[in-house]
């Protein structure tokens, strides 16, 4: 089962998540801030990670270009999960490397098969 | 006796028993070629008369006779007199004004100044050579006339015979009148000669001795055409009779009505003189009675040049005279004495009187008795200079200016006395000035106008900084509501979607849906918002490029297609097979397409059909798009509603269908910032098509766009425009390339550059002071040659075309 990491600080949103993708067949683990995220991405090690941009503590940039910067992790896919909109939130986002960028609010369908291809695709590079 | 004539070299003799006076003047006189004699006594100087001098030089007091004896002596020894100047000391100058009078041609006084002399003597020797060989012949006839003969000039005896009675006759008695000398009775003829000279004759007319034939002997050697007449009209030595002669008539003038001078001489017994013209020629007649009027002198003096000249003088003056009295000013010229002297018309008319001259300016100008020491003229005559004035009369303004005539010894003799009305030109002055005040006045006003206008664009410029910062900060306001509102709208939406999933109620089913339906409606008016916000706010930029609509609308279709499939409806794409790229901003494009499909979507019916189409345009360089449904359309009285901003257009029976109420709004923006066109057409109940423009792409399109975009930044900075075009000679460019070059390009030269990948070739522009850009260039150069292998660079600078 594939285990998949929420960073997100807004709690209905991420019980959501949770629920969705749980349903959809994920194990799912959550935290609420930057920090926590950070660890539990180390510690844990899912196989993707759904992450927002606007968190308390270390920010949804900082994790991403933490994460993707250590060799050990880097592999691990990113979506950001965020109501910023802007494209220099996008190219930011991007540089930093994470893998997909999706707009809040979201289709979950759309979700659903944004990770599905990344993981595909990462088992695939593995 | 000898006849005189002046020599070239003129001899002078110095009389005077001041030896050392006439030693030096001899000397100085001699310096200047003359040839000179001295003499002291009156006696040494008759012995040396027949040296023949031109010039005697005499003092008024010798020791044995006095001047004056001495000079009558010279003037009746020598024929034609001799120069004689008068050489007198201070005290004897009224002797020596009188010698002039009678006899002497000049004086000088002692102590002579030598200048003096000289210019004295040139002058009375150029008069005198003249008058010697004008009338030398004269001489030397009247000297062998037995009558007593005479020649003057300007009523003075320059020369006679020795029958004149020189020392009897007083020339101001010479008339017409006959002249009683010694008991016996003269009648004086006077012939005009040459060089207005005239020829006196003394005709004893009591002296039955000589006959006519005398006179006609007499008068013969003359050369002049002298005629002796009888009193039956025929003339002596020649047997025409004067009609015939004279007239070329057959009978007497008198029986043809014209009384001859000949007639009237005989009937007066005195001369007569008259003009007549043969064949254009103006001859002087003088019909002179003699031998008891029954003999006549006639003779003709040819006076054409004289008349030809008299006339024209005359038809100058009258000229002159004319002009004088048209001029407009008053003219008057007076004299030293305060005389007037001259008068035109218009002085005449203004003063009211017939004629001024002969008045005293005083009592014409000011009605007064004596002259006043300040009036213009009076001026002139002190200062011997004009003088202009403005003087103010009976409400009339003149110009009064006063100019000195002066006379040959630089006093002034007259002055030219002149007034002009000026007082319509004081009108007009006056006028001007108040017209001045008033634009000096209306200057004022303008300036204080202008500085308010300055303090209200001042504020306005605030206001407008006030504005920009609201504005700002309603963009802000904007952006910071849409971001935190997403968050909760996720929750809302996904929170509702998954509840709807999960019951099977269809009653709570139904509330979720419309909460879900709401969230949704909210969540497009946020984006809506948003996106209106920053296009008007300038935040978004449009950047147009190269777009395959064909694959957009493919991608966008395949999502939008399961929200139709929700309600049924069937959406079809019927895109032209080869239709050309678009050029436009991509982000925008999909917007658009996006909010007129979801548009569609609202007001189709169950069921219902949307077909979006994209065709070449036949003629026009553009690509139609259209987005058709067969819904409800839209009344006709609402169309014109349908771009407005939250209008609410009513759907009779459709209540519960109402848009964010900007979507439409924010297509026509987008659409119309691009350049391009939007329209739609709608029936009621049987639906609605929306259809709009875009450009078909070309590189030079994209390029033009860029260059132009960049040049009119560059403008507003008064910098150039650099451009770089490059090209890879094999293969092309990738996105990473372009990457590469603009992350090189950033971190050099920062925000100032626009890269763009057009076609085939990299296209950097770049803006910035020229030389500096060459300089940046080599540097460029040298990297995109390190970087990429085998690469053209062409390298333009553009400067603002201004069209």
């Amino acid at each position: 089962m594939k285990k998949i990491l929420i960073i997100e600080d807004e709690e209905a949103i991420r019980f959501i998540l949770e629920k969705r993708l749980s349903d959809a067949g994920y194990l799912t683990i959550s935290a609420e801030n930057g920090i926590e995220g950070l660890n539990k991405a180390r510690k844990e090690n899912p196989d993707l990670i759904l992450l927002d941009l606007m968190l308390p503590g270390i920010d949804g940039y900082q994790i991403c270009s933490m994460l993707k910067r250590d060799r050990r992790y880097a592999h691990i896919p990113i979506i950001i999960l965020t109501a910023r909109i802007q494209q220099k939130d996008y190219e930011l986002a991007m540089e930093l490397g994470a893998d997909a960028f999706l707009t809040k609010p979201f289709e979950s369908q759309i979700l659903l098969s944004k990770i599905e291809e990344l993981l595909k695709n990462n088992k695939g590079e593995e | 006796m000898a006849i005189s004539i002046t020599k070239s070299t003129p001899k002078i003799l110095i009389v005077d028993d001041d030896l050392l006076f006439s030693q030096s003047l001899k000397e100085i006189l001699n310096s200047r070629g003359y040839l000179v004699d001295t003499t002291q006594t009156a006696q040494e100087t008759l012995e040396k008369l027949s040296e023949n001098y031109d010039i005697f030089l005499i003092d008024i007091n010798l020791p044995d006779k006095t001047g004056l004896e001495l000079i009558e002596e010279i003037k009746n020894k020598i024929k034609p007199p001799p120069l004689i100047i008068v050489l007198t000391g201070f005290s004897s100058l009224t002797t020596a004004k009188k010698a002039i009078a009678l006899k002497a041609d000049a004086y000088l006084e002692k102590p002579i100044n030598p200048d003096r002399l000289f210019i004295l003597l040139a002058q009375l020797l150029k008069e005198k050579k003249k008058i010697d060989e004008s009338l030398r012949s004269f001489y030397e006839i009247i000297e062998n006339f037995n009558i007593p003969s005479a020649i003057l000039s300007s009523e003075k005896i320059i020369y006679h015979n020795n029958l004149f009675p020189i020392d009897k006759i007083n020339l101001k008695e010479i008339t017409n009148k006959d002249i009683k000398i010694d008991e016996q009775y003269f009648r004086p003829v006077k012939l005009p000669i040459e060089q207005q000279n005239t020829l006196l004759f003394l005709i004893d007319i009591s002296d039955k001795e000589k006959t006519i034939e005398d006179f006609q002997l007499i008068f013969s050697q003359l050369p002049l055409k002298v005629y002796l007449v009888k009193e039956n009209f025929q003339i002596l030595g020649n047997s025409n009779y004067c009609y015939q002669e004279f007239k070329n008539s057959s009978y007497p003038c008198h029986l043809l009505g014209e009384f001859c001078p000949l007639l009237q001489a005989k009937i007066s017994g005195n001369s007569i003189k008259s003009l007549k013209t043969i064949n254009q020629k103006h001859w002087e007649e003088t019909c002179i009675p003699l031998k008891s009027n029954n003999q006549f002198l006639l003779f003709f003096t040819d006076r054409t040049e004289e008349i030809t000249k008299t006339k024209e003088i005359y038809l100058t003056k009258q000229e002159w005279e004319k002009t004088f009295d048209a001029i407009n000013d008053l003219i008057i010229i007076i004299d030293k004495d305060f005389n007037i002297t001259k008068a035109n018309k218009k002085a005449c008319q203004y003063f009211g009187e017939k004629e001024l001259i002969g008045k005293k300016c005083y009592e014409i100008f000011h009605s007064t008795k004596q002259p006043i020491a300040l009036c213009p003229f009076s001026k002139t005559l002190r200062a011997k200079m004009s003088f202009t004035e403005e003087i103010e009369i009976d409400e009339k303004v003149f110009l009064i200016s006063v100019s000195p005539i002066f006379d040959e010894k630089g006093d002034v003799s007259a002055c030219v006395h002149i007034a002009r009305d000026i007082t319509n030109l004081k009108i007009i002055e006056e006028n001007l000035r108040k017209k001045n005040q008033e634009l000096t006045i209306l200057t004022q006003q303008l300036q204080t106008s202008q500085n308010e206008l300055i303090k209200t664009a001042e504020r306005l410029a605030k206001a407008n900084e006030e504005l920009t910062k609201l504005s700002n900060t309603k963009t802000e306001f904007v952006q910071i509501l849409s971001h935190e509102m997403r968050t909760p709208l996720t929750a809302i939406l996904e929170g509702s979607n998954l509840i709807y999933e999960n019951i099977s109620d269809e009653n709570l089913q139904k509330i979720i849906k419309l909460i879900k339906n709401n969230a949704q409606k909210l969540f497009e008016l946020i984006n809506d918002l948003l996106d209106l916000t920053k296009i008007e706010s300038g935040q978004q930029e449009l950047l147009p490029q190269l777009i395959d609509i064909r694959k957009i609308i493919s991608e966008l279709t395949e999502n939008i297609n399961v929200i139709a499939k929700e309600k049924g409806i069937n959406l079809i794409k019927e895109i032209e097979e080869n239709l050309p790229f678009a050029f436009i901003d991509e982000k925008a494009f999909y917007r658009i397409i996006v909010n007129l499909l979801s548009n569609a979507i609202k007001y189709s019916k169950e069921n219902g059909k949307i077909i979006i189409r994209a065709l070449k345009h036949p003629q026009e360089d553009k690509i139609i798009i259209s987005v058709k449904d067969n819904g409800i359309g839209i009344p006709k009285e609402e169309q014109y509603k349908v771009f407005q901003r939250f209008a609410q257009i009513s759907h009779p029976g459709y209540s519960s269908l109402s848009g964010t109420g900007l979507g439409l709004a924010l297509c026509k923006e987008l659409i119309e910032r691009s350049g391009e066109k939007i329209w739609f057409e709608s029936e009621e109940h049987k639906g609605t098509t929306f259809y709009f423009s875009v450009s078909c792409y070309e590189e030079e399109k994209e390029y033009n766009y860029y260059k132009e975009r960049e040049l009119k930044k560059a403008k507003e900075l008064n910098f150039s425009l650099g451009i770089l075009i490059i090209k890879k000679r094999e293969n092309d460019f990738n996105e990473n390339d372009l990457k590469i070059f603009s992350n090189f390009c950033r971190d050099s030269f920062g925000n100032s550059v626009t890269i763009r990948k057009i076609g085939k070739k990299l296209i950097a522009m770049f803006i910035g002071k020229e030389e500096e850009l060459k300089k940046k260039f080599k540097e460029i150069k040298r990297f995109l040659k390190n970087t990429f292998k085998d690469i053209t660079i062409e390298e333009k600078y553009e400067k603002d075309s201004d069209n």
